[in-house]
């Protein structure tokens, strides 16, 4: 119990530092290869921007005749109050007053020159394609002097310059010298089909609560900074030479969607090993304590994705822990690369670490390499690593302990995950499986909760060594592919096949309510009445569920209501009397808003209101004691 | 050493008084228990949703009561500030009758009674100045540090020293609260000898002053105590369950054991105090 309270404040890591070397064993060809880059970028610290050369490979996969590029300009989302991720956000976005910002406190980028293989340079011109909002240049077209054909790769080199803003979320700068360059260079936006089946460029403007989607491909980045600052990155260092006070270090990766790297001068790295796998992690020495914790986050996910959903994709993953006083940069995914978040002294039982750790290690899986359109259909990979996130926490720590357990306050992260729902003001507030832009103040309850939640259901239903093997045919069937929601729910037939479902289910119209529609699920146990059991479904959602009845005398009795129609009543033998009823009791239908009245017995167990009265009853007294001191 | 036995087996003598504000306490919270169990009765009849609960603590179980029910908790949570209100006021006069029994070394039920009612008004005048001095501190020095601090992610290289500034501070504070209550007795006890206001509070901050290092040593034994005594009762009996009665009324009589340790605690504390400020003789 006592052990709960510690507080790790003292550096215990005697792992630490040698630079990884990647294994090379790894396979460096699992991916179509579409667009690729090479960048060398100069790092003027002091003005906070980089200029950079770059240049593009990009493979015409589709049947038409490319004579037009879309490529993503990020940073430029940063300009100012005017850009679509900004605007209506004078005040108070992401926990920030941006009006008072200087113009060096704002970012941008821009591309000086940019020319194909001949030679011949090419025009641009900013595109608005989701708002056409005029002031805002986060993608640009780019005409083509020669088309490229289907199937023709052709090169392109560019010359650009990107300046971090002062942190608002993810990339910028921050006090002494911190650096995240994340949506850091301009990026080929993926030519597909959509869902009319025609081909066209998927490359939306940056708009709140998106995040990726882009083609895979090889990066070669060469970063030339100042040699003071500690720099980590997507990718494997493969070379490194320090002339006249700076350093020049090359990264390689193979088979990302995307790059991005940090810098900040008083990072301490921490090296392992595991599986495999090199695990290299950036911490500011005020976290050091953390560093373990990391690192044990890091092999569990490892070893728990790797045995249930599939082998970790790259050679190496880098975690880099953000200072406090730029947190903004922290809580995300990049491939290879995630960004935590810790503050001094937070106790070990109380597990935000780890849990988000594990959270942004999972998305190396959902969005790294399953990379699904995470702006159009962000619960294919935030739903989908809520899921995996509260398996493992609960795995590794224990099911109702696993997020915290504090002086006898326990909580489970997949009950956590569960109450981030049930507790929105209106859990019916909105579908699922809509753009993360459409989203106002429910995105974290719908998109990563419910969508958890959802998934859990589903494996009560199916139980668990199905719905292993369909995430698990799944990663294989679209590892290094843009899945969407029909390829997922494709595959969900496919393994159900396989197996006899008992239970009457229809996991089509399941998917349909908890994906597109907003119905909810809550089971109540009307009455019990000598022989007669009266049950109802408060909500729309049609699941089949278990009831479980106990007679008098202790005869069991387990009954399946296929969840159809909105009261049930049944009636058993008349020589019975139900003692008591249950619907669920194994909680396998988690979507469930309130299992309180999920049952009912005529014998109230008074034990547990005893003693939480004479808990509230020992605080009065506390409190009264140490209000007697003061008066 | 015969001074503090002296003064453990004055605390003894004073079982009687202890036991009232003890019971008075306990009182206090039966109130709420009896509300808290009431809501919970209502809102869990008849489910087995308890039977979890038995197990020991489920947050499930809670929080869907809560979100089923916005009023869950709503009427013990206000029943528990009023009752807080009016114990602070109970408490000078329980206060006011333990003092006057431990300066006149009458134990008696009858003589805390006397005292308590006789001295009820001045010793609330006390436990003003000690509020406004108790409160006036934590305004100041928080004022002080917040403006110097201005943005602290800012002013400090991390988080780390504003971490440890704001634990000395909550230290800083805990001494002031070690003066102030250490000022504040000792200023009734002469109260009682001398029925001069103005005069019992000069003399309260001239013995303070006198011996400082004691009363500082005092203010952090019965800290320390009291901190053990919780750990001791997290230690302990963590969280148990209620898988049977018998578990229950174990749960319920340790924990009536440290809220009577607790009290006599702080009758163990006006001796020692008492024992540092001898009745002057003019
Ligand atoms: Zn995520």
């Amino acid at each position: 119990m006592l052990k709960s309270l510690v507080f790790v404040i003292v550096c215990t890591m005697s792992w630490f530092t040698s630079l990884a070397q990647c294994n090379t064993a790894y396979p460096q060809d699992q991916s179509p290869k579409i667009a690729s880059y090479n960048i060398e970028a100069y790092l003027d610290h002091d003005a906070k921007r980089a200029t950079c050369q770059q240049t593009i490979r990009w493979k015409n996969t589709s049947p038409d005749t490319i004579r037009e590029l879309r490529m993503y300009m990020y940073m430029n989302a940063f300009q100012g109050l005017h850009t679509t991720y900004l605007k209506g956000g004078d005040s108070n976005i992401f926990g920030q007053d941006l009006l008072q910002r200087t113009e060096k406190e704002w970012g941008f980028i821009t591309i000086n020159s940019m020319e194909d293989v001949n030679g011949n340079s090419l025009s641009q011109q900013y595109v608005q394609p989701n708002d056409q909002n005029p002031d805002d240049e986060s993608v640009v077209e780019i005409a083509l002097n020669q088309p490229i054909y289907p199937g023709e790769t052709q090169t392109f080199t560019l010359d650009f310059v990107v300046k971090l803003p002062k942190t608002i979320v993810r990339s910028g700068f921050g006090k002494d010298d911190f650096f995240l360059f994340v949506h850091w260079f301009p990026q080929m936006g993926v030519y597909e089909q959509n869902k009319s089946g025609e081909w066209a460029w998927n490359c939306h403007q940056f708009m709140r609560g998106t995040e990726f989607f882009a083609d895979f491909g090889d990066y070669t980045i060469k970063i030339n900074a100042s040699d003071h600052l500690v720099i980590g990155a997507s990718g494997c260092r493969i070379s490194e030479e320090k002339i006249d006070g700076r350093q020049i270090i090359e990264f390689q990766a193979h088979d990302l969607i995307d790059f991005g790297w940090v810098a900040y001068p008083t990072y301490d790295v921490y090296t392992s090993t595991f599986m495999d796998v090199d695990i290299e992690i950036l911490m500011p020495p005020e976290h050091c304590a953390f560093a373990d914790r990391y690192l044990k986050a890091v092999e569990h996910g490892l070893e728990y994705l790797g045995k249930n959903v599939g082998k970790y994709p790259y050679p190496k993953i880098t975690v880099v822990d953000p200072p406090v006083h730029t947190l903004n940069s922290g809580f995300m995914e990049y491939p290879m690369m995630i960004t935590g978040a810790t503050f001094f002294g937070i106790p070990q039982s109380v597990r935000s670490v780890e849990s988000l750790v594990i959270h942004e290690f999972t998305h190396m899986y959902f969005m790294a390499t399953l990379a699904s359109n995470e702006k159009e259909e962000a619960w294919l990979d935030e739903g989908f690593v809520t899921y995996y996130e509260d398996r493992i926490l609960d795995h590794y720590y224990g099911d109702k302990k696993s997020l915290f357990n504090v002086l006898g306050f326990t909580s489970g992260n997949a009950e956590n995950s569960r109450l981030e729902y049930t507790g929105l003001p209106d859990p019916s507030v909105g579908a699922i499986a809509r753009p993360g832009w459409e989203f106002r103040g429910s995105y974290k309850g719908l998109i990563y909760a419910k969508t958890a939640t959802v998934l859990k259901t589903l494996e009560g239903i199916v139980t668990r060594p199905v719905m292993d093997d369909i995430i698990q045919t799944y990663f294989e069937a679209y590892k290094f592919k843009h899945p969407k929601e029909a390829d997922f729910r494709g595959i969900v037939d496919e393994v159900l096949k396989k197996y006899e479902v008992e239970l009457p289910f229809d996991v089509s119209m399941y998917f349909d309510q908890c994906l597109h529609g907003t119905d909810i699920c809550d089971f109540e146990v009307v009455s019990i009445k000598n022989n007669t059991l009266h049950v109802r479904q408060n909500g729309g959602l049609i699941v089949p569920v278990e009831i479980e009845i106990v007679f008098e005398g202790g005869k069991k009795e387990v009954v399946v209501w296929d969840g159809k129609g909105a009261d049930k009543t049944y009636s058993f033998s008349e020589d019975t009397s139900i003692h008591s009823a249950h619907i669920d009791p194994e909680q396998k239908i988690y979507l469930d808003l309130n299992f309180i009245n999920n049952s009912k017995t005529k014998h109230t167990n008074s034990k547990p209101l005893v003693k939480y009265a004479a808990k509230s009853q020992n605080w009065i007294q506390v409190l009264a004691q140490l209000a007697s001191y003061l008066m | 050493m015969s001074k503090v036995a002296h003064v453990l087996k004055e605390t003894i003598l004073q079982w009687k008084v202890v036991f009232i504000v003890y019971i008075s306490q306990f009182f206090f919270g039966l109130i709420l228990a009896y509300s808290m169990y009431a809501e919970m009765y209502t809102s869990y009849d008849g489910s087995l949703a308890l039977e979890y609960l038995a197990k020991g603590f489920d947050r499930t179980v809670f929080m869907d009561m809560v979100n089923s029910q916005n009023e869950m908790f709503s009427s013990s949570r206000g029943l528990a500030i009023i009752l807080l209100i009016v114990y602070c006021f109970m408490s000078v006069l329980l206060q006011g009758g333990w003092l006057y029994t431990i300066r006149k070394k009458e134990f008696s039920i009858r003589s805390f009674l006397r005292g308590g009612w006789k001295y009820y008004f001045p010793f609330l005048g006390f436990a003003g100045i000690s509020l406004l001095l108790f409160l006036l501190f934590g305004g100041g020095v928080g004022y002080l540090f917040t403006s110097w601090v201005g943005d602290p992610l800012m002013t400090f290289s991390s988080e780390k020293p504003y971490v440890l500034w704001i634990i000395f501070l909550v230290c800083l504070y805990a001494l002031w609260t070690i003066l102030v209550w250490s000022w504040s007795v000792t200023a009734r006890l002469h109260y009682i000898n001398q029925p001069s206001f103005i005069k019992a509070v000069k003399l309260g901050f001239d013995k303070v002053k006198q011996n400082l290092g004691k009363y500082i040593a005092i203010g952090w034994l019965i800290i320390g105590i009291h901190v053990f005594l919780m750990f001791l009762y997290y230690w302990i009996m963590g969280d148990r369950g209620a898988s049977s009665w018998y578990i229950v009324a174990v749960g319920i009589i340790f924990q009536q054991t440290i809220a009577y340790s607790r009290v006599l605690l702080r009758g163990f504390s006006y001796s020692l105090v008492e024992d540092l400020n001898p009745i002057p003789t003019e």
